[in-house]
């Protein structure tokens, strides 16, 4: 545990941004038990009211708790994202392993599908789906990881075409390893650091993804919240009650920031050349 | 002269060996074809060093890599203790792997850069049946090739170019391999460490009964590792015989070119020292 704290503080970026991150997720978790008000309790007697004391981040047209909207929120949004990068990024190892090693008309047939699925107009899609009314947040999961997984494939299948031509693959099948324990003990450890960077970087892309949905009306339904949903709930008029898009929109802003950051660190500390002289 | 040319089991044999590598062409070049190694026999017995000496790309570590199995041949055989390796299947090649050995010429490469040595070695270790600890085994085998136990945690970037290449060697070492395929061991050391590693090297091959097949380009190394010599040229043998013979009577001019190139070399190496 000293190390890793050690590590994280020794990279400028990856400090910056676990510190904002941790700062998001306990905010997200802890807040709502804190919290005296429900993210859905409606209070019409006190609907638009500016940030004060008793509602630090103003309420919304129904009365409710933009703080306590924003901490429940953050739950929504950060978990879509995290379970959606999840799955896109198994199914990218998987399928870029596959392709690499099989290789022939295997490899030929996945990177084709690759093609087709990067070609495919992944936000259109997702709303077309959803605005045909079948919207849940299992369902946004699921699309956001079937039109993801492909990015981590090609990465994977690429680095794994070169890790495995390197003499230290060589020596390790000379040795006699048996082929699962060098994919996995020599070759995907040469590989993780490149996949942990893009799924960090991934997980930014589908909080804005995820927003962007919800913000259209599409994603997270209310009386439910995500920071994509409350954010759109301020459009009405913009100026007037400015609290509720500009702080849902800050968390958007600081998150998609702190995983960029957490991203470059990971890039220099997993690196053996960097862990080395922490 | 070598020690340990009396022993009469063949280790590696290899007959009328072919490879060729085919390039596929692309949209502005045509198909082409390279005839890297042209009918090359040639046999190891036990605890012999036959050297392969010839300039880049002459095709000579096409041959090591082929004897690895790492490069079908075209055409030819291969037989390493009488079974010949491109016949196996996968469980048996792996099982006849350890047995054979390569410390390759680019040994920095030739590491896991994100493990320790004492893990490199200990992978090693693990395919074997052993009744020591891997730990003691570890530094046994490090001080077998001269260096220090203090070095096991460390990563090969923290390693000396003459560190990895023992690494290497000790790695090879802990299959208790019955031949290593030296590919230009020496190359990359000033004359000092070089001469350091052919003493090491010849003392490893008593102390474990090793056969080496040694690949360079420079006869200078190979005279004080080698009991028999074959210069090769284009993917063919040109020249061989015992290995004082051949340099002090060599009847082909491009061996005398590759005599006279080698004492160059040293006598640079001479300077720089």
């Amino acid at each position: 545990m000293k190390r890793i704290v050690n590590i994280i503080c020794s990279d400028k970026s990856l400090y910056a941004g676990s510190i904002l991150i941790g700062i998001i997720i306990i905010f997200s978790l802890t807040g709502p038990l804190l919290s005296p008000y429900n993210y859905s309790s409606q209070n019409l007697s006190e609907a638009l009211q500016s940030p004060s004391i008793s509602h630090p981040l103003g309420t919304d047209y129904y009365g409710r708790d933009v703080l306590a909207r924003i901490m429940h929120g953050g739950q929504i949004t950060l978990g879509i994202a995290l379970l959606a990068t999840t799955i896109a990024v198994l199914t990218g190892i998987i399928i870029g392993l596959i392709s690499a090693f099989v290789g022939g008309w295997l490899d030929r047939i996945l990177m084709r599908l690759v093609d087709i699925m990067l070609g495919f107009p992944k936000l259109f899609i997702i709303l077309l789906v959803i605005g045909m009314g079948y919207s849940s947040i299992g369902l946004i999961i699921l699309f956001l990881a079937i039109f993801s997984w492909m990015e981590i494939a090609r990465i994977v299948r690429s680095e794994v075409l070169v890790i495995r031509e390197q003499l230290y693959i060589k020596s390790a099948e000379a040795i006699g390893l048996r082929r699962r324990r060098i994919i996995f003990i020599h070759i995907l450890p040469n590989v993780m650091g490149t996949i942990i960077v893009s799924s960090v970087l991934l997980i930014s892309t589908l909080i804005l993804i995820e927003s962007s949905i919800s913000f259209l009306g599409l994603g997270v339904q209310p009386p439910n919240a995500s920071w994509g949903t409350i954010l759109t709930e301020g459009r009405i008029d913009p100026i007037g009650t400015w609290w509720i898009s500009v702080f849902s929109g800050i968390f958007i802003i600081a998150a998609i920031i702190g995983f960029n950051l957490i991203g470059d660190g990971l890039r220099n500390i997993l690196d053996p050349k960097f862990t080395e002289n922490t | 002269m070598q020690a340990g040319t009396t022993a009469s089991k063949t280790l590696l044999q290899i007959q009328d060996l072919r490879i060729v590598y085919q390039q596929k062409n692309t949209f502005f070049t045509a198909d082409q074809t390279v005839h890297a190694v042209n009918g090359v026999s040639f046999s190891i017995r036990q605890g012999e060093s036959f050297a392969i000496v010839g300039r880049s790309g002459c095709g000579k570590t096409s041959i090591a890599m082929s004897a690895l199995g790492f490069v079908k041949p075209s055409a030819g055989a291969i037989s390493f203790m009488g079974e010949n390796i491109w016949q196996l299947n996968r469980k048996d090649l792996r099982q006849l792997r350890p047995l054979i050995q390569p410390v390759f010429q680019d040994y920095g490469n030739s590491l896991n850069p994100r493990m320790t040595v004492n893990k490199i070695i200990t992978e090693a270790l693990r395919t074997q049946p052993n009744d020591r600890t891997q730990s003691d085994a570890v530094i046994q085998l490090l001080d077998s090739v001269g260096l220090d136990s203090g070095i096991r945690l460390r990563f090969p970037h923290q390693l000396s170019g003459g560190q990895k290449q023992r690494i290497n060697i000790a790695r090879a070492l802990a299959l208790n391999p019955k031949l290593l395929i030296l590919d230009e061991p020496v190359s990359s050391q000033d004359l000092s460490a070089g001469v350091k590693l052919i003493e090491l090297l010849n003392s490893l091959k008593q102390t474990y009964e090793l056969s080496y097949l040694l690949i360079s380009h420079n006869l200078s190394t190979v005279r004080l590792l080698s009991d028999r010599i074959a210069i090769m040229k284009d993917g063919v043998f040109i020249e061989r015989g015992p290995a004082e013979t051949l340099l002090q009577h060599p009847s082909d001019n491009y061996t005398k070119e590759l005599i006279d190139a080698s004492n160059l070399t040293n006598l640079s190496k001479t300077e720089q020292a």
